[in-house]
C-alpha cells in the first residue's frame, strides 16, 4: 500500500455578493498514523451535510473570518468505515483491526466545565474531526461506535444525522399517541419522521415545498405531506389534529417562514424544537400571551446531537434509512456531488470511498 | 310481557352462584347506548376471579365481560353524534370525575369508578348498556374479533406509557401470555432498540419471533439458564423489564437481569407476597413500577390495532357460543396453551 491518500478540501468560501461558489479540491496527502488511544479508519462512506454545502455558498456571518482563517480545510463529518490499524492502548478499549465503526466527529476534552456537567456537545476544547471525506482518518477511541452486524456500512454513515434527529425527537417529548409536525424534508427531517413513527406517534405531518421530498416523507412514515407555500396549508394541517394543534413540532428546515408557521399549529402544552442553522440576523416574533401563556407551549433550542450516538447506533437496525441516500459518488466526482447537493433536490448524497468489505 | 335477553349472571362470587339465564333487556338512559354484542373476550384475571373469590371492584349480582365489539342497537334521547347500526366498542372504565383522585388528574385511581363487568353489567350477554361518552367507533379495517382486544391492548398501552421507553433501550418481557405478546409487539413501536421475550412455551415465543422480537425459551426449573442466555445477548443486562407472569420468583429474576439504574414494571398481578433481595436492587438504584389498569388509553390502543402495530389474530385460540360460556371459561383458565377465548352470543 502506498503511503499517500486522497482527501477532499474546501479551498475557498463562497461570496454571496458576487454569486461565486466556494471551491473544492481533491488533494494527495500522507496517510496518517494512529497515536496513543487512536485508531485509523479506512473510510467506507462519507455523506454530505447541509453544513458542508453552506461553506460553498458562503455568507457565514460572524463565523466567516474564523472559517476563512482555517482554509484550506478538510471536509466531512458523517462517516462509516473499518478499523485499519490500532494505535497503542486502543486495543485495551476493545477495538481491533476489522471492526466496523462510525463515530462522533467531536473529540471531547472531558476536562472543561461543559464536559464535566453532562453537556459535552458544548465542549470548549473539543478537537473537531471534519475529515471524513478522505481515504483514511485517525480518530480517538472515545469517538468510536461499533456498528451492529445488521447495519451495512452504507447505512451506518447516517449515524450522525440520526443522532441529531433523535435528540430533537426526544427534546420534543414525542410519546405514544403524539401528533407530530416536521418542517423540512431533508435528511434530518426524514429521520425525525422515522423515529417519531417508531415511538408510536399517532399522526405525523411533513411540511416541505419540494414534491419529491414530500413523497419521500410519506415513504418514511409521515401520514400527510403538505406544501407550506400553498394557501391554506396551516388550516389543512390543523384538520389532521381535529383543530387541537400538534403536540410536538420539529423545525429543521432553517427557513424563517417555516419557523413562523410552526408557531401557528402549536397544541396546548406542546413542544416545538428549532434546530437548524438559521439566518444569523433572523428574529422570530413570539406572541407571549397566545403562545406561552394561553397555549402553554414549550419552545426549545438545540445545537447538535448532544452525543447521543450510542442510542442512534441502536436505532439504526430498526429504521430503513437507505432511501435517504439518493446519489452515490466517488471522491473524484466531487464537483457533480456538490452541484447536486446545492440543487436541494436530494435528501442525502454519499461518497463511496472504499466499497463495502473491500480488503487490500 | 317485557323483553328479555340471554346473559351470564353471577349472583355472588363463585361458579355455584353463576348461571346463564334470561334477564330483562336493559333500559337505555338519556346519555346511554344499548350495544348488540357481536363478540366478547374472556379476561382470565377478572372473569376467573368472578368464578372464585370475586373481584374487588364488583357488586353482585353482575354480568361479567368487558372486552367486546358490537353494533349500536338503541340510543338515549340526549345522545348526539352516533347512529344506530354503527360498529363500536366501549371503554369499560367509567370515572366519576368528582373524587379527589379524578380532580388531581389521576382518574386511574378514581374512588367511585364503575367498571363494566364488575359493578356494571358487562358483555357476556346479547346486549350491553354503556355510556355514550365511552363509545369508540371500530376502524374500517378491523373486525369485531380484533376490536374486542381494545381493552387488553389499552392496559398494555398504559403499561408502556408508565415505563416511558427511551430510544434505543433494550427491554425484556417476561411471560408470553396474551398480555406478554401484546406488550412485546407494542414495545417494538415504542422506540425500544431491542425487545427480548422470555417465556416457557415455544409456540407462544414463535408468535413473537414473527414480529421481530428476540426470544429466549426458559427452563422453568432453572432460571440461571435464561439469565445467562440473556447475558450472552446483553452482557450489561437490559434497561427495562416488563414482568407479565405474576410469579414472585420471576420478579427476582427480572431484577437480576436489569442494568444498574434500570426499572422493572409489574404488569401481571402478584397473588402471593414477594420477598426481594434488596441489596443488589438498592446498590444498583433499580426502580420497581407497577401498571394495573387503563385510563384514557383507548384511543391509542385502537390506533395501534388499526395500524397493525399489534396483531391480535394469532391470540384467538378458541371460540364458544354464549350458551357454552362456562366451558369456554374452563378452557381459558385451565388449558395452558390457551391465549384468548372469545364468546359469541
Amino acid at each position: 500500500m502506498s503511503d499517500r491518500m486522497k482527501a477532499l478540501y474546501t479551498v475557498s468560501l463562497g461570496e454571496p455578493e458576487t454569486h461565486t461558489l466556494g471551491r473544492v479540491e481533491l488533494r494527495e496527502i500522507p496517510i496518517p498514523e494512529p497515536g496513543e488511544n487512536e485508531v485509523r479508519i479506512k473510510v467506507a462512506y462519507a455523506t454530505i451535510c447541509g453544513s458542508d454545502a453552506r461553506f460553498l455558498k458562503g455568507g457565514l456571518g460572524s463565523d466567516d473570518a474564523f472559517i476563512r482563517s482555517g482554509l484550506p480545510r478538510r471536509m466531512g463529518h458523517e462517516i462509516s468505515g473499518v478499523i485499519d490499524k490500532v494505535g497503542p492502548g486502543a486495543e485495551s478499549f476493545g477495538w481491533k483491526r476489522g471492526d466496523r465503526v462510525t463515530g462522533n466527529f467531536m473529540h471531547f476534552c472531558n476536562a472543561c466545565h461543559y464536559c464535566r456537567s453532562g453537556n459535552e456537545a458544548f465542549c470548549t476544547h473539543a478537537v473537531m474531526h471534519m475529515d471524513a471525506m478522505s481515504e483514511y482518518v485517525v480518530w480517538n477511541v472515545s469517538q468510536l461506535y461499533r456498528l451492529p452486524d445488521a447495519v451495512s456500512l452504507m447505512d451506518g454513515v447516517l449515524t450522525e444525522p440520526l443522532s441529531v434527529s433523535l435528540h430533537a425527537v426526544e427534546m420534543a417529548q414525542v410519546k405514544f399517541g403524539s401528533r407530530v409536525a416536521v418542517f423540512g424534508g431533508g435528511g434530518i427531517g426524514m429521520l425525525a419522521i422515522a423515529l417519531a413513527n417508531h415511538k408510536g406517534a399517532s399522526h405525523i405531518t411533513l411540511f416541505e415545498p419540494v414534491e419529491a421530498k414530500r413523497e419521500l416523507g410519506l415513504q418514511f412514515g409521515a401520514d400527510a405531506a403538505l406544501d407550506p407555500t400553498a394557501p391554506g396549508a396551516v388550516e389543512e394541517a390543523m384538520k389532521y389534529t381535529d383543530g387541537l394543534g400538534y403536540d410536538a413540532i420539529l423545525e429543521c428546515s432553517g427557513a424563517a417562514s417555516a419557523a413562523k408557521m410552526a408557531l401557528n399549529i402549536l397544541g396546548i402544552d406542546s413542544h416545538a424544537v428549532f434546530f437548524a442553522m438559521y439566518p444569523e440576523k433572523f428574529e422570530l416574533g413570539v406572541n407571549l400571551f397566545e403562545t406561552m401563556y394561553r397555549r402553554q407551549a414549550h419552545l426549545h433550542g438545540m445545537f447538535n446531537s448532544s452525543d447521543l450516538f450510542y442510542k442512534a447506533v441502536r436505532m439504526l437496525p430498526l429504521i430503513n434509512v437507505r432511501p435517504l441516500i439518493q446519489k452515490v459518488y466517488a471522491m473524484e466526482e466531487y464537483e457533480k456531488a456538490f452541484e447536486d447537493q446545492l440543487s436541494g433536490r436530494f435528501a442525502k448524497i454519499a461518497f463511496r470511498i472504499h466499497p463495502e468489505g473491500l480488503e487490500e | 310481557m317485557s323483553r328479555t335477553m340471554k346473559a351470564v349472571v353471577y349472583d355472588a362470587p363463585g361458579r355455584e352462584h353463576a348461571s346463564l339465564r334470561q334477564v330483562p333487556y336493559p333500559v337505555c338512559a338519556a346519555d346511554e347506548a344499548i350495544v348488540k354484542v357481536a363478540v366478547s373476550g374472556i379476561c382470565k384475571g377478572a372473569d376467573g376471579d368472578h368464578d372464585t373469590t370475586g373481584t374487588p371492584q364488583s357488586s353482585y349480582p353482575v354480568t361479567p365481560g368487558h372486552e367486546f365489539g358490537g353494533v349500536i342497537a338503541e340510543l338515549g334521547s340526549a345522545v348526539t353524534g352516533w347512529k344506530v347500526g354503527e360498529r363500536v366498542t366501549a371503554d369499560p372504565a367509567n370515572f366519576c370525575g368528582q373524587c379527589d383522585s379524578c380532580r388531581e388528574g389521576k382518574n386511574a385511581y378514581c374512588t367511585d369508578a364503575h367498571y363494566m363487568g364488575h359493578n356494571l353489567n358487562g358483555s357476556f350477554a346479547e346486549y350491553v348498556r354503556v355510556k355514550a361518552a365511552k363509545l369508540y367507533r371500530v376502524p374500517e379495517n378491523l373486525s369485531f374479533d380484533e376490536i374486542s382486544f381494545a381493552e387488553p391492548v389499552s392496559c398494555c398501552v398504559h403499561c408502556i406509557r408508565r415505563l416511558d421507553v427511551k430510544y434505543g433501550e433494550t427491554v425484556a418481557v417476561l411471560g408470553s401470555g396474551c398480555s406478554g405478546i401484546i406488550l412485546a409487539q407494542l414495545l417494538r413501536h415504542a422506540g425500544a432498540g431491542r425487545v427480548i421475550a422470555i417465556a416457557g412455551t415455544q409456540e407462544k415465543l414463535d408468535i413473537l419471533a414473527r414480529y421481530g422480537v428476540e426470544t429466549i425459551r426458559m427452563d422453568r426449573n432453572d432460571y440461571s439458564f435464561h439469565e445467562s442466555a440473556l447475558r450472552s445477548l446483553c452482557p450489561r443486562g437490559v434497561d427495562a423489564v416488563v414482568e407479565a407472569t405474576g410469579s414472585p420468583a420471576m420478579v427476582s429474576s427480572g431484577f437480576r437481569m436489569l442494568k444498574p439504574g434500570g426499572r422493572l414494571i409489574q404488569y401481571a398481578l402478584l397473588r402471593e407476597p414477594l420477598t426481594l433481595d434488596m441489596m443488589p436492587i438498592w446498590g444498583g438504584e433499580k426502580s420497581y413500577l407497577t401498571s394495573c389498569c387503563e385510563a384514557n388509553d383507548f384511543p391509542m390502543a385502537i390506533q395501534a390495532l388499526a395500524q397493525g402495530w399489534v396483531d391480535v389474530k394469532p391470540l384467538i385460540t378458541s371460540r364458544y357460543p354464549l350458551d357454552r360460556y362456562f366451558e369456554g371459561l374452563d378452557e381459558a383458565l385451565h388449558n395452558h396453551r390457551n391465549l384468548k377465548t372469545l364468546i359469541v352470543p
